[in-house]
């Protein structure tokens, strides 16, 4: 899979990863092992690869830690934030030195009033509009 | 993804609008035909309008706010309006070839904006409302008759009326009408001001009454009566609990419930309703402290944007000559305050007063705000030299003349600096490196010595009022730090304002721009200065950083600031990633997040 870069906007910060998906109008925040699963797919790691080497981490307990990671794909998925196709990654999966962490998406969902809505192209839906 | 303002679209070609209008029109014949067609005639300041009904169900529902000025049927009508919904004719209206993002927040289909064709569409009561000029003939189309909400039927129609009565020189304005025999008075303002009680009091105590939400004005210079105010809804808005209040005044329409807190009970006065009268005073209400009510005067152009900005916001395709008409009105007749006293049913007395002794009600000169205070206009310009003149002599046409201009210009590689040279007086030249808007306006605060700073885009324009509107709200509310007004998208280059082509409303353009906002001075000790990483949304921030720490920002309903959307505009073309930067998104994940932290940390303390 791939970052969905036509909607998806996301770069690290003083230490976390900023996502923002300005057709759902929802931003994220990760940090640690979120944003490394984040990069291993993004660089087009498959999830089992990604578990795998998580797997030697301390603190990672092999079943629930792979749930976990599963689940926050999943969620990722879910937001729209990656979309299949993409090249496979060719080296190996990076693993930070700390112990393991319970990958986490932090969602915020007030889009409008961050950006207190200069309109932003959207999606060109030809027809009647959505009854309000 | 690319950033897309809508004004920015190019305009649908005339054949495709006038296609899409055949299209609507062959189904409204279609309508007519399938269902019983009911025609009714009305007159309106003058003008015959044929209403063309497709099914009972619609003239039903709109018959009591129409037909008192129904008329019998008879010759060649000025214009024609077909009125009809899809479930009840069961004919399809063709969908407009537009994206959603067309559809404007005051109606305005954005890229239709033939001369011929006017077209919009209302979320409100999801209607379609066309007219061909050419032919003065009028479509107005329901997805379902059954849904129509009441303010539909306590003014139906009213975006055609206000086009077709445009064509004949005639002005549909948001205000009310009452008066007596001698003559009435306009009573202009945003919703809450006490326009609809003031009109239904007015009613309930037997005065002659023309109209509340919205009336017809016609003028005629060097008449004896310049300026008449003419019925056309016999219709009058008020909040529910003050219904009762007014059962005298009319018949209240049958509604179960508010159907939300801004929906209000509509009452029709029926027979009591007079066709038109001559105007003798233009006043904008405010509440006041007194028992009675009374007048004082106002300066003209705060009634004027009182007068204006509730239109503006309301009709779609309205625009400058909205303002323009209005200012005639303000020249040919009285104007004033009207100081609402809490006995609001004395306030008819203060009305018949004022009819009657227009002379000795309106008088003294407009109040000024105390002081005259230094502003700081503060204008970043970055290769601004096809536009930089032109806004430093509009900055200069404000009616508060006590300002310093301060021009940063921020390393510019065109003729910006001697555009600014060549324009003469006293300007302040301040010159940078590049280093973007927030880095220039923060070397505009250290270079001000004003007791208000303000800030212009080099390619923005103001209206005249803008600073000294501000500054009476200042002086109403010492602890305001900043008064931010509303913006209007506009095409043009008259430096006065005049003659710009608004593009649609203040409803549908950025609601946060640092050139619609006038700043105490000393707010930018408490807040900070503009966050110079940020090469956009770095006005966004700042407003956040002022909420977080509760600085006084008093939102008023006029437009404070034209944005010029030209050829060169720094959103054009850019990617949303640039517009809406991260780092500003990230500066706002660290605020939520400690928002949610207190929250939590207060909902403990609060079980503890």
């Amino acid at each position: 899979m791939k970052v969905n870069d036509l909607d998806v906007s996301a770069e690290e910060i003083d230490g976390e990863l900023i996502a923002v998906n300005f057709l759902t109008g929802k931003y994220f925040a990760l940090e640690g092992t979120a944003i490394e699963i984040w990069n291993a797919l993004a660089l087009g790691h498959e999830p089992d690869a990604i578990i795998a080497a998580q797997s030697g981490r301390a603190g990672f307990e092999p079943e629930r830690g792979a749930q976990e990671i599963r689940e926050f794909i999943v969620q990722l998925q879910d937001e729209d934030m990656f979309v299949p196709g993409g090249p496979a990654a060719a080296g190996p999966v990076v693993v930070g030195a700390t112990d393991w962490s319970v990958p986490l998406l932090e969602e915020y969902d007030d889009m409008a009033a961050l950006l207190k809505l200069d309109p932003v192209v959207d999606v060109a839906q030809v027809g009647w509009p959505q009854q309000e | 993804m690319r950033y897309a303002n809508p004004a920015d679209m190019p305009s649908r070609s005339e054949a495709e609008q006038a296609d899409f209008f055949e299209q609507a029109f062959a189904a409204s014949e279609e309508a007519l035909r399938r269902s019983e067609c009911i025609e009714h005639d009305m007159m309106v300041a003058g003008r015959r309008i044929r209403l063309r009904f497709g099914g009972e169900a619609l003239a039903r529902l709109t018959l009591e706010a129409l037909s008192p000025l129904f008329v019998p049927l008879e010759g060649t009508p000025d214009a024609s309006l077909i009125v009809w919904d899809g479930a009840g004719t069961g004919v399809e209206m063709p969908a407009p070839t537009l994206s959603n993002l067309c559809f404007s927040e005051r109606g305005d289909l954005w890229t239709f904006d033939s001369a011929r064709y006017r077209s919009a569409f209302h979320y409100w009561d999801y209607s379609l409302n066309l007219f061909d000029r050419k032919r003065a003939l009028g479509i107005f189309w329901l997805k379902d008759a059954a849904k129509m909400p009441s303010w539909t039927r306590a003014a139906p129609f009213r975006t055609l009326f206000h086009w077709l009565l445009a064509d004949h020189g005639l002005q549909l304005v948001h205000g009310a009408v009452v008066g007596t025999e001698r003559g009435g008075i306009l009573i202009c303002g945003a919703g809450g001001v006490g326009k609809s009680s003031t009109a239904l009091a007015a009613l309930a105590s037997g005065m002659r009454f023309v109209g509340d939400d919205y009336v017809v004005l016609s003028m005629a210079p060097g008449a004896e009566h310049p300026v008449t105010g003419h019925a056309l809804f016999a219709s009058a808005k008020v909040h529910f609990p003050d219904a009762p209040r007014f059962q005298s005044a009319g018949r209240l329409m049958q509604e179960l419930a508010p159907r939300g807190a801004d929906d209000k009970a509509v009452i029709f006065p029926e027979d009591a309703m007079t066709a038109s009268l001559p105007i003798v005073a233009m006043v904008t209400p405010r509440f006041g402290d007194t028992q009675d009510s009374s007048f004082e005067p106002i300066d003209r152009d705060a009634l004027l944007m009182a007068a204006a900005y509730p239109t503006l916001i309301q009709l779609p395709h309205s625009g400058h000559e909205v303002i323009e008409f209005l200012e005639r009105v303000a020249g040919e007749v009285p104007t004033g305050r009207l100081v609402l006293g809490s006995d609001r049913m004395r306030v008819p007395h203060a009305l018949r007063h004022a009819i009657a002794e227009p002379a000795a009600t309106f008088t003294g000169p407009a109040p000024q705000p105390p002081g005259t205070p230094l502003v700081s206009v503060i204008i970043p310009a970055y290769n601004a030299q096809d536009h930089i003149r032109a806004t430093i002599e509009n900055v200069r046409d404000q009616t508060h003349q006590r300002i310093e201009i301060i021009v940063v210009d921020d390393g510019s590689t065109d003729e910006t600096v001697r555009e600014v040279e060549a324009v003469g007086g006293p300007i302040r030249l301040v010159r940078q490196n590049n280093a973007g808007p927030a880095a220039a306006r923060n070397r505009g605060i250290e270079e001000a010595r004003g007791d208000y700073l303000c800030f212009q885009d080099a390619d923005d324009l103001w209206p005249r009022w803008k600073i000294t509107s501000a500054l009476s709200r200042f002086a109403d509310d010492p602890d305001c730090d900043v008064v931010l007004g509303r913006s209007q998208l506009v095409r043009g280059d008259s430096a006065s304002g005049n003659q710009l082509r608004f593009k649609a409303s203040p409803l549908d353009t950025f609601e946060w721009s640092i050139g619609a906002a006038v700043f105490r001075a000393d707010v930018f000790q408490k807040v900070g200065r503009f966050d110079t990483r940020l090469r956009f949304g770095e006005d966004t921030d700042w407003f956040e950083r002022a909420a977080e720490i509760d600085a006084g920002i008093e939102r008023i309903e006029e437009i404070s600031l034209y944005v010029r959307r030209h050829e060169t505009n720094s959103t054009k073309n850019r990617d949303v990633k640039d517009i809406y930067p991260i780092r500003l998104i990230h500066k706002r994940v660290l605020r939520e997040r400690q928002a949610r932290r207190d929250g939590v940390t207060q909902e403990r303390q609060g079980k503890s």
